[in-house]
């Protein structure tokens, strides 16, 4: 996939959302209906454009080889990656910013986002392990562990992330 | 190396997204056993350390960012020299028997007060 293609999607999104919020303005005779479409054509354009991203940035992880780090630095399990990232690509919440995703040098990964509390998520891939950790306002430790079994798990760590993310960055 | 002392750390580009710094950068390596690498900044500045990590040991680094020995002992760790036979301006940050989840938390102060130096070799990247 290419950076063009994410950002038509993008793109797309955005001014779909925006003829939705307007459509009112701009048309006497709209219907509740038309907006309703218009505001549902816009998220499909917004997830083609995640899925995009997150497709983007497991590519990458995908090419490194063992000894990536100057000579050392395991590579992340092609398999156990494959499962993270479709995991990402069905549950992860629309209403937070893509996290940077780096690799560790035991092959495992870290997700990290810019911002208040720095929250991240440690992955071990080996047994899906998930840590989340941020900051609180007082400099504390809010830290969270979980396990990824089954898409039930995953469901209920990306509704974390979406509630608390969105909840310090708001 | 005194409290002003900057300690310079290289980056692998892996460790950066986006121009963006990431905690990877100051997590201890396993190979290094609790312990982050450096280069003493009153022997080296951060632009010789770049070429002397990329050129002479002909390790990957994508800029160079620093934390001083203050700021490390402000969060809990100490800093010594190591000196190397072929790399005298070698030093540490021992992370002592930090665990994993304490060395995330740790390695995020670390970035957080790079971060606010910024990259020290900036001029040097495209």
């Amino acid at each position: 996939m290419t950076a063009a293609v994410m950002t038509t999607h993008y793109a797309n999104a955005s001014f779909l959302r925006s003829l939705a919020e307007r459509l009112p303005r701009l048309l006497e005779d709209h219907t509740p209906q038309q907006v309703q479409l218009l505001r549902e054509l816009a998220k499909a354009e917004f997830e083609k454009a995640r899925f995009n991203d997150i497709g983007a940035i497991f590519d990458e992880l995908e090419q490194l080889q063992d000894g990536w780090l100057d000579g050392s630095g395991k590579a992340p399990d092609k398999e156990r990656l494959h499962r993270f990232a479709a995991l990402m690509a069905a549950h992860f919440p629309d209403n937070i910013p893509l996290p940077a995703v780096v690799p560790t040098p035991e092959g495992n990964l870290l997700l990290e986002w810019q911002g208040r509390g720095a929250p991240s998520v440690d992955v071990e891939l080996a047994t899906m392990q998930a840590y989340f950790h941020a900051f609180d306002e007082n400099g504390g430790d809010i830290e969270r562990d979980f396990l990824l079994s089954d898409a039930k798990d995953a469901a209920a760590f990306f509704a974390f992330l979406s509630a608390h993310i969105q909840e310090r960055q708001a | 190396m005194n409290d002003g002392t900057l300690l310079l750390r290289q980056v692998h580009p892996n460790f950066m997204k986006n121009g963006a710094l990431t905690s990877q950068a100051f997590f201890p390596f396993p190979k290094d056993r609790g312990a982050l690498s450096v280069y003493d900044g009153d022997q080296i500045d951060a632009h010789a350390a770049h070429e002397h990590y990329t050129k002479t040991l002909r390790r990957q680094s994508h800029g160079v960012w620093g934390v001083t020995c203050r700021e490390v002992a402000h969060i809990g760790l100490t800093s010594a020299p190591d000196p190397l036979e072929d790399f005298p301006c070698h030093a540490l940050i021992h992370f002592g028997a930090a665990t994993n989840k304490e060395c995330r938390k740790l390695a995020k102060r670390l970035k957080d007060f790079a971060e606010i130096r910024g990259c020290l070799t900036r001029a040097t990247r495209p």
